[in-house]
Formats: structure tokens, sequence, C-alpha cells
């Protein structure tokens, strides 16, 4: 059955160390896009999103594992980058682009 | 200054010139050991963020708590998995001041005179008594 939103927004979420309960940046606005409708990337998403303040240092430090969260009405989800080829993740000023993640809902 | 709540074994001691604290909290044990200069540069930068003001400018903004968080992770070297998040408030609190003791306070008595942690001024006086 097709997939039935290839499109989520505008949403608003967080980026933090969970290990730390730091925050790294606040998402202000972003957009969630499903990838196919159907078959195997049809749960996979690409996210845009423009960030309010930033640590750009620590968001670029390898070292803090980072979580990425974003809010659907009263539901929050996590989005999980999917190992693998064509994964992207980029940080450039303030706009964050995520491509393959997959959205888990955050416990 | 002593931290409510926490049993310091004071086994306190240098681990290759870095300073080594052990205490127990609520029943853990913590050793926590003095952090790098470079990794210090390291944190005070992560916790410096670039900020837009309304006119265009950019500033920096430090941000204290967070450069505490992050010294703090950084400093503890057991438990392996420690994970600040899951922690009391007051635990954290009462790491923290352990962690800033361990970085900011003077040289331990107990390690001082073994070369390692000399006073300047006292080592100023022996020099000029001798001088004389």
């Amino acid at each position: 059955m097709p997939a039935l939103f290839g499109r989520y927004e505008p949403l608003r979420g967080s980026i933090d160390i969970p290990r730390l309960g730091a925050p790294v940046a606040e998402i202000v606005n972003g957009t969630l896009i499903r990838r196919a409708r159907e078959g195997p990337e049809s749960d996979l998403f690409d996210l845009r999103a423009t960030l309010g303040s930033v640590h750009v240092a620590l968001f670029n430090d390898p070292e803090y594992e980072k979580r990425v969260q974003v809010r659907l009405g009263k539901l929050s989800w996590v989005l999980e980058p999917e190992p693998g080829p064509g994964q992207r993740t980029a940080l450039t000023g303030k706009t964050l682009t995520m491509e393959r993640v997959r959205m888990v809902r955050s416990s | 200054m002593p931290t409510k709540g926490v049993t310091d074994s004071t086994s306190r001691s240098l681990d290759d010139r870095f300073l080594t604290k052990t205490v127990q909290y609520r029943g853990t044990v913590y050793r926590l050991r003095e952090v790098s200069i470079a990794k210090f540069d390291d944190i005070q930068k992560a916790a410096t963020r670039q900020e837009e003001q309304p006119d265009g400018t950019m500033v920096e903004r430090f941000d204290p708590a967070l450069r505490d968080r992050l010294l703090l992770a950084a400093s503890v070297v057991e438990p392996a998995n420690f994970n600040v998040s899951r922690l009391g408030t007051r635990e954290v609190g009462g790491l923290t001041r352990l962690v800033n003791e361990l970085h900011y306070a003077d040289e331990p008595d107990e390690l001082k005179g073994k070369g390692d942690g000399g006073d300047a001024e006292e080592g100023e006086k022996a020099e000029s008594s001798g001088n004389a």
C-alpha cells in the first residue's frame, strides 16, 4: 500500500547529545520528504531544516553522538540515519540536510 | 571544600602528570582525571557558539553550563558507561564541583614537595636566600 503522506512540514525539533543531556541546536523550520511512495525506500526520508542557535563545533565533533528529534503534532520522532551508501548529513551555515533517515518514535 | 553526600576516598594522585581523584557518590565509584589543556581548549570552543544579532552581525556566546557538562563527561574515566542525563541534578552538581576542584583548585598538599607541585613563592624565597 502506498505511503499516505509524502511530505511533513513545517517541523520543529532539536539536536542534542543524549549522553550529556546537552543541547546542540534547535530546529526552527524543517521539511521531511519521503524518498518513495512504494518500495524499499518508502520508509526513508530526506530532511531539510533551518536551525536556530547552533553549536557548530559540537555538531561537527564526532566524539559526541548526536540525536535529531522532530515533533509532529504531539508526537516526537528521532531521525536515525540509515547506514549505507547515499546517507549524507551536512550542515551549511544554519541549514541542515540529512538524506536517507528513518523516523523512529521517541521513547 | 567538601561536597555533601560524597565519600571522598582521597586517592588523589598523578597519572602521567594529570591529577586523578576517586570518589564515591550515591553508591557509584567515580574515577575523575584532569583533562589536558588541549582537550580543555576544545571544550571551551565547543561550548561557544556564533549568534546572529538582529543587525546581522555575528557575536560569540560562551555557555558555561555546557562547558561544565562537557568537562564533566571528559573527566570521568570510570564508570565507562557514564551517562550524565540519567543522573539526578544534585549528583551532577556535586560531581561538577569535584571536577572544578580537580581543574581549578590549588595543587593538593600531598602532591606538593615532590617536584611536581612546587609553590612559586617558596621557590623564589629559596632562590633569594641562596643568593644572599
